[in-house]
């Protein structure tokens, strides 16, 4: 794997997290079934097939992306794989911690309404126990306990990313690391590679 | 110079840059504000915004593009100038350059939020503001107050989380080494 390909798969990375997140933000599902004669079917439908868009997009961008990095970079000097893991860890953390960085400042109105819910879950807890009856704080509309659940979501994964995402990234590694045992990388011929570094030295 | 000290200062171009061109449209809102409710005050108000607006954008080009040299040294270290370009020098540069991208983004969305808050309060009468949206507001002031103080601490180059970072990164990274081997 060459570095530049390393670092089109950071890319390609978080663009499919960032990708999936804005999704959701703007997922149009709860303006669409408004005035309709079944709007829960038309709901689950229409969130059932934008998670299988949205899925398939991930997948393609974060889980299946070493081809397509491939592509995007082109040939160059092929690292040790020793050097290529190391290489991997450390563009995927700074990428990553971009993302987390800047999806946790968009989302802080979010993490403020979770901060309100631990400090009303108890009295909203005694309410039902005591007078059998949904608190007002439970009382949403379809939209509000979609945003709540998305943003809950956000900075969840927020979170995990500006710790540095130690899964993600381990698995990222050993499966690039296998994938690249099996595929064949194309790479510059060595005396091109010493040509140029010749010049360059020039 | 070597090539770290280079791309720091070809990074904090770029992010000052993409800031500024973000927070100049912003300068449309002072109109709004006059507009929504032509008065003394209003006028006085979106005056204030706009001067603020201006200073936030000149700095902003000053401190980014004129001052990128001194600046490019203080997140590189002056020390290690002439030295080899290492992975090991790279990686709290490259921390710190996402560190302050990340806080410019706060400081933008602060400031993309405050000619709201001032529409609001110019709009609104007190009795709406203690009572129906005085709630509301709270939480998004707070909201805001949390970024802002986030944002400063990112803008400083935030030395405790970019050394936790580096430490874990170099962590993992040796953990993938012996697994090679």
């Amino acid at each position: 794997m060459t570095k530049m390909q390393i670092l089109a798969k950071s890319i390609l990375t978080v663009l499919g997290i960032h990708g999936l997140v804005i999704a959701y933000g703007y997922y149009p599902g709860h303006y669409v079934s408004k005035g309709t004669a079944l709007p829960v079917l038309t709901e689950v439908l229409s969130l059932s097939a934008f998670t299988v868009l949205a899925a398939s997009v991930v997948y393609f961008l974060v889980f299946k992306n070493t081809r397509l990095s491939q592509k995007i970079a082109g040939p160059g000097q092929v690292l040790d794989p020793a050097d290529a893991r190391v290489w991997l860890v450390k563009s995927l953390r700074i990428s990553l911690l971009f993302t987390g960085l800047m999806l946790l400042v968009g989302s802080m109105q979010d993490l403020v309404k979770i901060l309100k819910v631990f400090l009303l879950i108890r009295p909203a807890v005694s309410d039902i126990i005591a007078f059998k009856s949904i608190p007002r704080i439970l009382r949403l509309s379809y939209p509000q306990w979609y945003r709540n659940i998305y943003g809950f979501l956000k900075v969840l994964l927020a979170i995990y990313l500006i710790c540095g995402a130690p899964h993600l990234v381990r698995w990222q590694v050993r499966h690039t690391a296998t994938a690249d045992s099996n595929t064949k990388p194309e790479s510059i011929p060595d005396s091109v590679n010493t040509t140029s570094q010749g010049k360059t030295n020039e | 110079m070597n090539r770290i000290h280079s791309f720091a200062k070809v990074a904090l171009v770029a992010i000052g840059i993409f800031f500024a061109l973000r927070i100049a449209p912003q300068l449309l809102t002072v109109f709004m504000i006059v507009q929504i409710r032509p008065s003394v005050m209003s006028f006085w108000v979106a005056g204030a915004w706009a001067v603020a607006l201006c200073l936030c954008i000149v700095i902003l080009l000053y401190v980014f593009v004129y001052k990128r040299e001194q600046l490019a040294k203080r997140i590189a270290g002056e020390d290690d100038l002439n030295k080899q370009d290492s992975q090991m020098h790279w990686l709290p540069v490259a921390f710190r350059l996402v560190c302050i991208a990340g806080g410019l983004y706060g400081l933008y969305l602060v400031l993309f939020q405050v000619p709201y808050f001032i529409i609001q309060y110019i709009s609104y009468t007190h009795s709406q503001l203690t009572t129906v949206y005085g709630q509301w507001i709270t939480e998004r002031v707070l909201s805001l107050l949390i970024v802002l103080a986030i944002a400063i601490y990112l803008l400083c180059g935030a030395p405790h989380f970019v050394r936790w970072h580096v430490k874990k990164t170099l962590e993992q990274c040796k953990k993938q080494s012996e697994i090679n081997r």
